[in-house]
């Protein structure tokens, strides 16, 4: 920190708002600053706009809550998804990982976190509403739910079971092909079909 | 250059976040060396064979290494695990609900041979399911008695009258006022014979002696109010994980009327 702390102005800034992001630690952010001041000033402003537009256009797909520039986003809009099947997932980046496996043809639903009561984060902190609201229209038969096997993503699977069961939807959880501890953003594309293929009933 | 001190001590997995890298930062209650953070690393990948022992609400047997700035996981093996806890929503709720009033209440580098041990009862008794909210009610008493943040239940804080079977609670003064001083008081609820009685149990009574009580729903409900005021008092708020209790306490009541 002493060198973040030498450093004046401008590139103390640059320093700190890396440092900001998530796993960035001092060093990484001033490894990172001065690459940015290094590269020629065209990729320092292509870095800078594609943040900005990213900001601007991006938002949050009104059905399944996931990061879209058009709404509703290109899973929800596509007519050869099966509309009956919807995946419930802690991230946007579980997404692009359930993805990469190739074997799910449903639709989503990003909660955007995972019940965590030490944290204070509970259910009305997350998407679980919009999720409620969705089964409403009795379109979906199936949930998967498919948050992290940890202990706070078995904590919201129980939860979505015992608040969706009486909706009359089938509630089911990927299997354990996905030891206990792991995330599914880590998880290789074979694990996370095989956990696919073997969901059991909540 | 850097001596790695090594050491194995057995453990209760207080809490977890996820660090960069698939890492994981786990705060473990040993019965020996207190409240150690510790680095697991890699545990968040598929391939991990130490991220399923790491979780909250596990007794495990752990090797830490003493790394550059905080102790990393060398090994761990599970111990006890509480499946019957983990497998429902409520009690997991009041496990997790245990170990944040332990780990709020215990600051870092304090004995924690007695708190170890009861939140070990108080995790068991969970886990064989019956009465699970007099076993946080004795948790709470025991472990603010235990780190001598009281309450004080023995005689009036006012005037110091020691045969007080009545009157009122005041998280503010510390505890019981009699009848005679409790009007008037700041923040001091009404305090029942009954109460008073059960709190008295819960604080200091033998483990046996406490899995006996019967308390009327009525006095269960007063002991509860009593103890989470005091709670919130010196916590300068609710410990975070009521929120997620009364949630599911509302929806179940929601539900009963439904039905
Ligand atoms: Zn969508
Ligand atoms: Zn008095």
């Amino acid at each position: 920190m002493q060198e973040s702390a030498a450093a004046v102005g401008p590139v103390a800034r640059l320093i700190e708002e890396f440092h900001k992001l998530p796993g960035i630690g001092p060093k990484s952010a001033q490894r990172l600053a001065y690459h940015v001041l290094r590269a020629p000033a065209a990729e320092a402003r292509a870095l800078a706009d594609a943040i900005i537009e990213a900001r601007e256009r991006v938002t949050l797909c009104s059905r399944c809550q996931y990061l879209t520039d058009t709404d509703p986003c290109r899973f929800c809009s596509d007519p050869q998804r099966d509309r009956a099947t919807v995946c419930v997932v802690e991230e946007p980046l579980d997404v692009l990982a359930i993805e990469r496996s190739g074997r799910y043809r449903g639709l989503y639903h990003v909660l955007h976190g995972v019940i965590s009561p030490m944290d204070g984060i509970g259910p009305e902190d997350l998407k679980v509403g919009e999720l409620l609201d969705r089964l409403r229209s009795g379109e979906v038969r199936e949930v998967i739910v498919a948050t992290n096997p940890s202990l706070e993503g078995e904590a919201t699977a129980m939860y979505l079971a015992r608040l969706l069961r009486p909706l009359g939807v089938r509630v089911t959880r990927l299997a354990r092909g996905l030891p206990m501890g792991a995330d599914i953003e880590y998880a290789d594309d074979v694990t996370i079909a095989r956990a696919l293929e073997g969901r059991q009933e909540l | 250059m850097e001596t790695p001190r090594l050491f194995k001590t057995e453990a209760i997995v207080l809490r977890h976040r996820p660090l960069a890298e698939a890492d994981r930062l786990v705060v473990l209650l040993s019965p020996t060396h207190g409240k150690v953070e510790a680095k697991a690393k890699g545990v968040r990948r598929a391939k991990s064979r130490m991220g399923g022992h790491l979780q909250p609400l596990t007794r495990v047997l752990v090797q830490l290494a003493q790394g550059h700035t905080r102790y990393v996981v060398a090994g761990c093996q599970t111990l006890e695990s509480f499946p019957a806890l983990q497998a429902d929503l409520d009690r997991l709720g009041m496990g997790l609900y245990a170990c944040e009033l332990v780990d709020r209440f215990l600051p870092p580098g304090s004995e924690s041979y007695l708190a170890y041990h009861l939140l070990l009862e108080t995790l068991r008794w969970l886990e064989q399911g019956a009465s699970p909210a007099l076993a946080l009610r004795r948790l709470e008493a025991r472990l603010l008695h235990q780190g001598g943040f009281g309450p004080e239940l023995g005689r009036c804080l006012a005037c110091g009258a020691t045969a007080v079977e009545r009157g009122a609670f005041s998280p503010l003064a510390g505890g019981v006022l009699c009848p005679a001083c409790a009007p008037g008081q700041a923040g001091a609820r009404p305090l029942s014979a009954g109460a008073l009685a059960a709190l008295r149990v819960l604080q200091k009574g033998p483990a046996g002696q406490v899995s006996r009580l019967r308390l009327p729903p009525a006095i269960a409900r007063e002991v509860e109010l009593h103890l989470r005021a005091y709670i919130a008092h010196l916590l300068e708020g609710d410990a975070r994980s009521t929120s997620f209790l009364d949630h599911l306490q509302r929806q179940l009541l929601t539900a009963a009327q439904e039905a």
